[in-house]
């Protein structure tokens, strides 16, 4: 079990080795530098305009460590195939899971402590910290994330895979240590966080026979969101959105039109797999919340450009979605009308998307003018991209 | 009418699978293909559904070439894959009217024959269900519901009784002969040889991607002088002749 482990935990290292080269390309560092060397600045500057002892500060405080508890999670770097192959070994799977355990644990409680480097100083500023405060601050933040994963792990076993409960302890039971910690006394939170430590660990060691069903969902899930946030900076190809019925988006998908089999099949491709369209949604609406904060014209008519450019880009794979279906092939319907309908829905999606753009970008400042200017922007921007693009896009998929 | 396909060379990559394959269909016929694991069944079937593009050799159903007029070719097939290939983001209604929609069929009618169709499968009160997550059986269902709403002239099925119930057997085999009486015609692979032979007509005999024997059982047992074998028997006798060279 040993071996199987560290074996699974080599090919994981070197898979995402692999994803995190390509994300951390040249220009991306660059660009992370500037972003952290001005975040960094932000705070430095605002730092002294606090007053101390302000409940709101520590109110803030209570919220952001208990958001840092939430990462970093159990990888138990489980299989599809497990159930079947690793069944008769069950008994043995207690190792195996407490070398997960301890795989988990480190990076998870590496972020608890960048957690809590950031906001010593924010905390400093409202109190006065002596070093005792501050370890003690240290050994909460390190037992919460452990008990934390404990509770991750009682969730995989077949006596508590069905309590929805643990989840909620996980908010809940940090909720309570951190405000212990930051509105009453440290001293709190830590006794707290000992003792919430040796109840889950003591569960842990009481009942650890595996659900296998829940270990390989709980796994393929975690899987998938890492995987996700590889995908928004290079093509991840075990990705797989799943599909939901969506039934109130029902007049979205008449309105994509369902005359034609294309027409048909990406209407429904597009609306009920969480994929493409929840990307697409948040990049949305993250560009039309930055168009209506950025005051400066030629700026903001920049980010327009770019951002339906991005938007069309999110789409293009659509068009392959169905590549793998037999019987995409099988039916009586010619390539060119596939393309043909392809643009039709990348047209409508896009327009919907420079709607809402364009009506953000009268943002704050109340702009005509901009609102005007990145209209017009629209106007030319997406005929492109769903006529010109498309066939662009199209013909180098098909090599 | 007749599919015909002649000295087919075809395979995945540049390598062949399948040597000179020919064989003929024609209306109102069930014709059996069998063979071992490997032999090039499913091959052949890729190329016929114009999943694969023949190194040469041609394939003609009715006139129309499929490296010619693929449309004209694809109109008059209905396939039923070995496993069921499905659409994740389509309800069972959808996978119907996707397929009415496809050939162009008349709505009233498709899906006529489809309620019938559906109800013979006690699928009808899963129309708005999504059959990606149906169990094998019932999705193999789905998949034959929608080759048999066409007007397909040529049905080439898979290997389609794994995973299907006694009763669904049965009823394929019903729905089988039904379109067989109405002149189409009809390509099987499979591997249930006791229900091939009952019901084939004629049989294609693959081995190593070559046709080994093509015609009628009465005229296989000729073929091995043995005028009691079963297809089994004959099924297994090439086996063994496989095995030992």
């Amino acid at each position: 079990m040993d071996r199987l482990f560290n074996e699974r935990r080599q090919k994981h290292f070197l898979l995402l080795l692999k994803y995190w080269r390509l994300v951390f390309n040249d220009h991306f560092v660059i660009a992370l530098f500037f972003l952290f060397g001005a975040l960094a600045y932000g705070y430095a500057q605002l730092l002294p305009k606090i007053p101390p002892h302000n409940l709101w500060i520590r109110l803030l405080l209570v919220l952001i460590m208990v958001i840092v508890a939430q990462l970093g999670r159990f990888a138990t770097l489980v299989k599809n195939a497990d159930p079947v192959f690793l069944l008769p070994q069950s008994s043995r799977m207690r190792r195996y899971f407490r070398q997960a355990f301890w795989y988990s644990c480190l990076p998870a409680e590496l972020i608890t402590l960048a957690g809590v480097v950031v906001i010593l100083p924010l905390a400093m500023v409202t109190d006065r910290m002596t070093t005792i405060l501050i370890s003690e601050v240290v050994l909460t933040a390190v037992l919460t994330k452990w008990s934390w994963l404990k509770l991750a792990n009682l969730q995989i076993t077949l006596q508590f895979s069905d309590a929805n409960w643990l989840c909620y302890l996980q908010w809940g039971g940090s909720f309570v240590i951190w405000g212990g910690t930051w509105i009453i006394n440290p001293l709190i939170g830590l006794g707290l966080s000992i003792l919430s430590s040796i109840i889950s660990t003591w569960l842990v060691m009481r009942w650890s026979e595996i659900d296998w069903r829940q270990a390989v969902l709980v796994e393929r899930n975690r899987m998938a969101t890492v995987y996700r946030f590889f995908n928004l900076f290079t093509d991840v190809p075990n990705l797989q959105g799943h599909v939901k019925r969506r039934a109130y988006l029902n007049p979205l998908i008449r309105w994509l039109r369902e005359d034609t089999v294309w027409h048909f099949l990406y209407g429904r491709g597009l609306v009920r797999n969480t994929e493409i369209s929840d990307l697409v949604l948040r990049l949305t609406l993250v560009m039309a919340i930055i168009l209506a904060f950025v005051p400066i014209i030629w700026l903001n008519s920049a980010i327009m450009v770019l951002a339906l450019y991005l938007i069309a880009v999110q789409l293009m794979p659509l068009y392959d979605q169905y590549a793998n279906n037999a019987f995409t092939y099988v039916y009586p319907v010619s390539t060119k009308s596939q393309i043909r309908d392809f643009k039709d829905i990348v047209r409508k999606i896009m327009i919907i998307v420079a709607v809402i753009m364009v009506l953000a970008s009268f943002g704050t400042q109340r702009s005509f003018e901009q609102l005007i200017i990145n209209a017009i922007i629209a106007l030319i921007e997406v005929p492109i991209l769903s006529t010109r693009y498309v066939q662009l896009r199209t013909k180098k998929m098909k090599k | 009418m007749t599919l015909q396909v002649q000295n087919l060379v075809g395979g995945y990559s540049q390598i062949p699978i399948l040597h000179q394959v020919s064989f003929e269909v024609h209306p109102g016929e069930l014709v059996g293909l069998i063979g071992l694991n490997g032999a090039g069944k499913s091959t052949t079937i890729n190329h016929l559904i114009g999943l694969l593009h023949p190194f040469s050799g041609s394939i003609v159903l009715n006139e129309h070439d499929i490296a010619t007029d693929p449309l004209g070719y694809q109109q008059q097939i209905a396939y039923v894959p070995e496993t069921p290939i499905l659409y994740d983001e389509l309800t069972l209604r959808e996978h119907i009217a996707l397929t009415i929609k496809a050939y162009q069929l008349d709505h009233d009618e498709a899906w006529r024959r489809a309620t019938n169709l559906l109800k013979k499968f006690r699928l009808d009160n899963k129309l708005d269900w999504f059959p990606a997550d149906f169990s094998k059986g019932m999705k193999q269902k789905v998949m034959i519901v929608c080759a048999f709403i066409t007007n397909a002239q040529l049905f080439i099925v898979d290997e389609p009784f794994y995973g299907l119930d006694p009763l669904a057997v049965r009823d394929l085999l019903d729905l089988i002969e039904d379109r067989k009486q109405a002149g189409a015609a009809v390509l099987m692979s499979t591997h249930v040889l006791d229900t091939a032979e009952k019901y084939c007509d004629r049989f294609v005999l693959l081995n190593n991607g070559r046709v080994k024997f093509r015609g009628t059982l009465a005229e296989m047992r000729q073929a091995i002088d043995d005028p009691q074998a079963s297809l089994n028997d004959i099924y297994l006798n090439m086996a063994k002749g496989e095995q030992d060279g």
